[in-house]
């Protein structure tokens, strides 16, 4: 089974530092910079209603995605190539 | 661009309407304005005198004679004029030109628009409570309502004081939130908070709503129902952001689900915004008890600027692309 895209989120200027990813129940959180950090904060807390902000001043990010049925969190892997971020679930026989 | 040259703010001596009335000697300041300052003496509405009609009213071809009311003599409206007068000149006007002006009429709302109409003001100031409202009572007052739907120019709500102490909040724009629906009258609304915050070098939050309806929902998966709504709205909003307000240095946009006033009130909380720019009848969400735009209004922490129609709203508005680049995709 090839390699599955699950996500592809443009975060111009922003290096793999900048980012984090957690998967939360069915979610896949997205998140950079100060203030993607505490809307994922909040989301963890159970605040779930913002789902999406963008600054475009400071490149803050944040997004909740559901993740499609039957995809394993383990077998997630996450590239950042020029401000591009793709999120992939790796397929079988592929090392997670 | 919202370029505020004359501006009207209608005042009944109520403690919010001094407030909004500091409100609009701000925004005068800041767009060196001329400023108007209406008092409206509401008139008793005419009245058919029923002693008069008798056996007449069964005759169809004779009008029942109506009763007008007095207008106010030389002394009384010079008597007004001067409490007028009083009222504003204890405000801080800093060379602002204002100008007092008082109208007898039955509807406080009629007088304001044909004012604003013949003196071709581009904003109306007005607070969102007033004599008409009980204190605890958290109401839009019923004629600013009427101005706000009927006004051709915006209009600048201003709340009453959440508590004892000056309120910065009138005098200062750092954060400017401007909730859309991807309407004409939204794009319109962030057209104007765009322009405003790169006058004022204002962060600008840009925030879309997304309903979720629970009974749709429960016909089928919910999460799936949930991501059908907002993937298009993520889309939808870097657009309109890219699209509108391009320029802005300080602009973010949010997505966010959940009932519109609820959340329009809770980001302006959240993110303590100094103005919240909507446009009139952007919000098509209506309930017996009024309107998305009344119900934000009734709770505001902050000024409230409605943009309507008028020459602005046909200046403004150009055609949307049909083109959405995607942002993020599952």
């Amino acid at each position: 089974m090839p390699n599955q895209p699950i996500a592809r989120v443009d975060l111009p200027g922003l290096e793999r530092q900048d980012v984090m990813l957690q998967v939360h129940q069915t979610r896949l959180l997205i998140a950079a910079g100060a203030e993607g950090a505490a809307e994922m904060k909040r989301h963890l807390e159970g605040d779930t209603h913002l789902v999406y902000r963008r600054d475009r001043g400071t490149g803050g990010f944040f997004c909740s995605l559901l993740l499609p049925n039957g995809v394993h969190a383990d077998r997630l892997e996450a590239t950042l190539t020029n401000g591009v971020l793709l999120v992939t679930e790796l397929g079988e026989g592929a090392d997670a | 661009m919202p370029d505020y040259t004359r501006i009207l703010c209608a005042v009944d001596y109520s403690e919010p309407s001094r407030r909004a009335l500091d409100c609009a000697l701000w925004w005068a300041r800041w767009h060196g304005a001329n400023l108007s300052v209406l008092h409206v003496h509401q008139q008793a509405t005419p009245v058919v005198d029923a002693s008069l009609t008798g056996d007449h009213a069964a005759v169809d071809t004779v009008a029942p004679p109506v009763v007008q009311p007095a207008p106010l003599s030389p002394q009384e409206r010079e008597a007004m004029m001067e409490n007028l007068a009083g009222f504003v000149g204890g405000r801080r006007t800093d060379g602002v030109e204002v100008e007092l002006l008082l109208e007898e009429d039955p509807s406080v709302a009629d007088a304001v628009l044909a004012r604003a109409e013949a003196l071709a003001c581009d904003l109306i100031v007005m607070s969102i409570t007033g004599e008409e409202s009980a204190p605890s009572q958290s109401a839009v007052g019923r004629e600013t309502a009427a101005v706000m739907s009927g006004a051709g120019c915006a209009v600048l709500c201003v709340p009453a004081p959440a508590g004892d102490g000056p309120d910065t909040r009138l005098a200062r724009l750092d954060r400017i939130v401007c909730p859309v629906s991807f309407s004409d009258p939204s794009r319109l609304a962030l057209a104007v908070a765009g322009e405003l915050a790169a006058q004022a070098a204002a962060h600008l939050t840009v925030m879309h709503v997304v309903e979720l309806s629970q009974v749709a929902a429960s016909a089928y998966d919910f999460d799936a129902y949930r991501e059908e709504r907002i993937e298009p709205a993520c889309r939808q909003i870097t657009e309109l952001v890219s699209d509108t307000v391009a320029d802005v240095a300080a602009v973010e946009e949010v997505v966010v689900t959940g009932a519109p006033e609820t959340e329009i009130l809770k980001a302006a909380h959240h993110w303590e915004a100094d103005l919240l720019v909507l446009g009139a009848g952007a919000s098509p969400v209506a309930s017996a008890t009024g309107t998305t735009l009344e119900k934000v209004a009734r709770e505001t922490p902050c000024p409230v600027l409605v943009v309507g129609g008028g020459p602005l709203a046909a200046a403004l508005l150009h055609p949307v692309r049909a083109a959405l680049p995607v942002d993020a995709t599952r």
